[in-house]
């Protein structure tokens, strides 16, 4: 794989609370330069990084519903369109976690097809928090968001514990049959932590660390 | 041994991402009939928190943990906690807009947040005192109050640091009593909980609340 390819595969991260809007430019830089696939940071910053991006084939991943995902889906699709409108083009939600362990699944059905319908044409991606659940768990959600029609299963937020290629094979191996993939995030720092995610199933890999990555991407 | 004057002082917070249906319903029951000043719960918990909790005041988070939405997102969620009946919010401004200095926007932002909740509601600002020289958070406090803000809840407790007796004891000294003090992030005893209370702060936010209040381990 050339740099190139692992650089359109990383959606370069900045989404620590306490961010200054120049780490928001760096991150941008950093992205126009190596040609990520795209940025991914708070909605309040799409406005500023969409200026910062402009003439890229960057694209800006909008952190929905973060970080705990337990919004009413009329909530987060508001914040979906609002993203949209600002710019974004690809949209990270968290899932609602909660109605996932009282298997309330028609909740989590009904988000689903409603954030793809609110998102059609953009990139659309569901955060599962897969530390937080069970491996049966992770399976009915990537199930039901994959029959919902979202392009990618996220493993995590970041804010929690990073995920384990053991749950990435398991995500990939639930949703490939349908077309959908599976973006890992969360403790992936050097070349090697991505070139394992990728070996599992994953072809988009949330990180803060993808300038690193690909500096040290052996071809 | 409950404490029951202690408790009244307590806001309680069932928020993480894994909270479910079930938990909600479990921490009615745990809490019986207790009092305590409030409960903040995520939008989508608010109506079955109105439904288990009934008379109590309820509230929700906007823009946590350090103002991450855009002000259309902002105002769609206080619409709904307006429209749900909510006691109040807990409303984080954009941190980086306080750290920056940028305070014409940092006024904008809390203009619009007041005149959009019209005094129907409580608003809690976050000042994210861990986080702030004492200037910025006395810089910071005077913005809250100018817009008409009285209530603070020192920090917003997602691994952003805690608080301490210091922030309280100078917000005290330069505002007295025209701002009422929440404390959060790093209460984790009773002990701790009325160490704040004994030098002004008004209430507690604590994921210990029961360990604080007393109910027994068994019981919770």
């Amino acid at each position: 794989m050339t740099k190139h390819e692992i650089a359109r595969m990383i959606d370069q991260t900045q989404l620590k609370p306490n961010i200054s809007l120049d780490s928001i430019e760096s991150i941008c830089l950093e992205a126009k330069l190596f040609d990520f696939a795209t940025v991914a940071i708070h909605p309040c910053h799409i406005p500023f990084a969409k200026e910062l991006l402009e003439g890229s084939n960057s694209g800006i991943t909008a952190a929905i519903a973060f970080p705990y995902g337990a919004w009413s889906a009329e909530m987060k699709e508001f914040e979906v369109r609002d993203a949209i409108k600002n710019g974004a083009t690809d949209l990270d939600f968290v899932i609602n976690v909660g109605a996932l362990k009282d298997k309330k699944y028609d909740v989590l059905k009904r988000e689903g097809e409603m954030l793809r319908k609110a998102t059609e044409g953009k990139i659309l991606k569901s955060i599962l928090e897969v530390c937080l659940l069970t491996e049966e768990e992770i399976v009915k959600a990537c199930e039901i968001y994959s029959r919902a029609g979202v392009d990618f299963v996220k493993t995590s937020t970041g804010f929690l514990e990073p995920p384990t290629l053991e749950v990435v094979k398991i995500m990939y191996e639930t949703v490939k049959k349908a077309g959908t993939r599976v973006k890992a995030a969360g403790g992936i720092r050097t070349p090697e932590d991505a070139k394992k995610m990728i070996e599992a199933g994953a072809t988009r890999l949330g990180t803060s660390s993808g300038m690193q990555i690909y500096m040290g991407w052996e071809e | 041994m409950v404490d029951l004057e202690l408790a009244k002082k307590m806001v309680l917070a069932p928020l993480t991402t894994e909270t479910s249906e079930k938990d909600i319903r479990r921490f009615a029951e745990v809490l019986g009939d207790i009092e305590v000043y409030s409960i903040i719960v995520d939008e989508y918990y608010i109506p079955l928190a109105r439904e288990v909790l009934p008379g109590r005041r309820i509230g929700t988070i906007v823009s946590y943990p350090l103002g991450s939405l855009t002000a259309e997102v902002n105002k769609k969620i206080i619409q709904k906690a307006l429209g749900y009946g909510c006691s109040e919010i807990d409303f984080s401004p954009k941190f980086n807009h306080l750290k920056s200095k940028k305070y014409d926007l940092v006024k904008k932002e809390l203009k619009e947040i007041v005149d959009l909740v019209g005094g129907k509601l409580d608003i809690v600002a976050l000042p994210q005192v861990s986080q702030m020289s004492l200037a910025e958070i006395e810089k910071s406090c005077s913005l809250f109050l100018e817009a008409g803000i009285k209530i603070i809840k020192t920090n917003s407790g997602l691994n952003q640091g805690t608080t301490e007796m210091e922030h309280v004891q100078f917000i005290k000294r330069k505002f007295g009593d025209s701002l009422e003090i929440e404390v959060s992030a790093g209460v984790r005893t009773k002990e701790q909980a009325l160490a704040f209370l004994n030098i002004g702060a008004d209430r507690i936010h604590s994921s210990t609340w029961k360990q604080i209040i007393g109910i027994d381990k068994e019981e919770a």
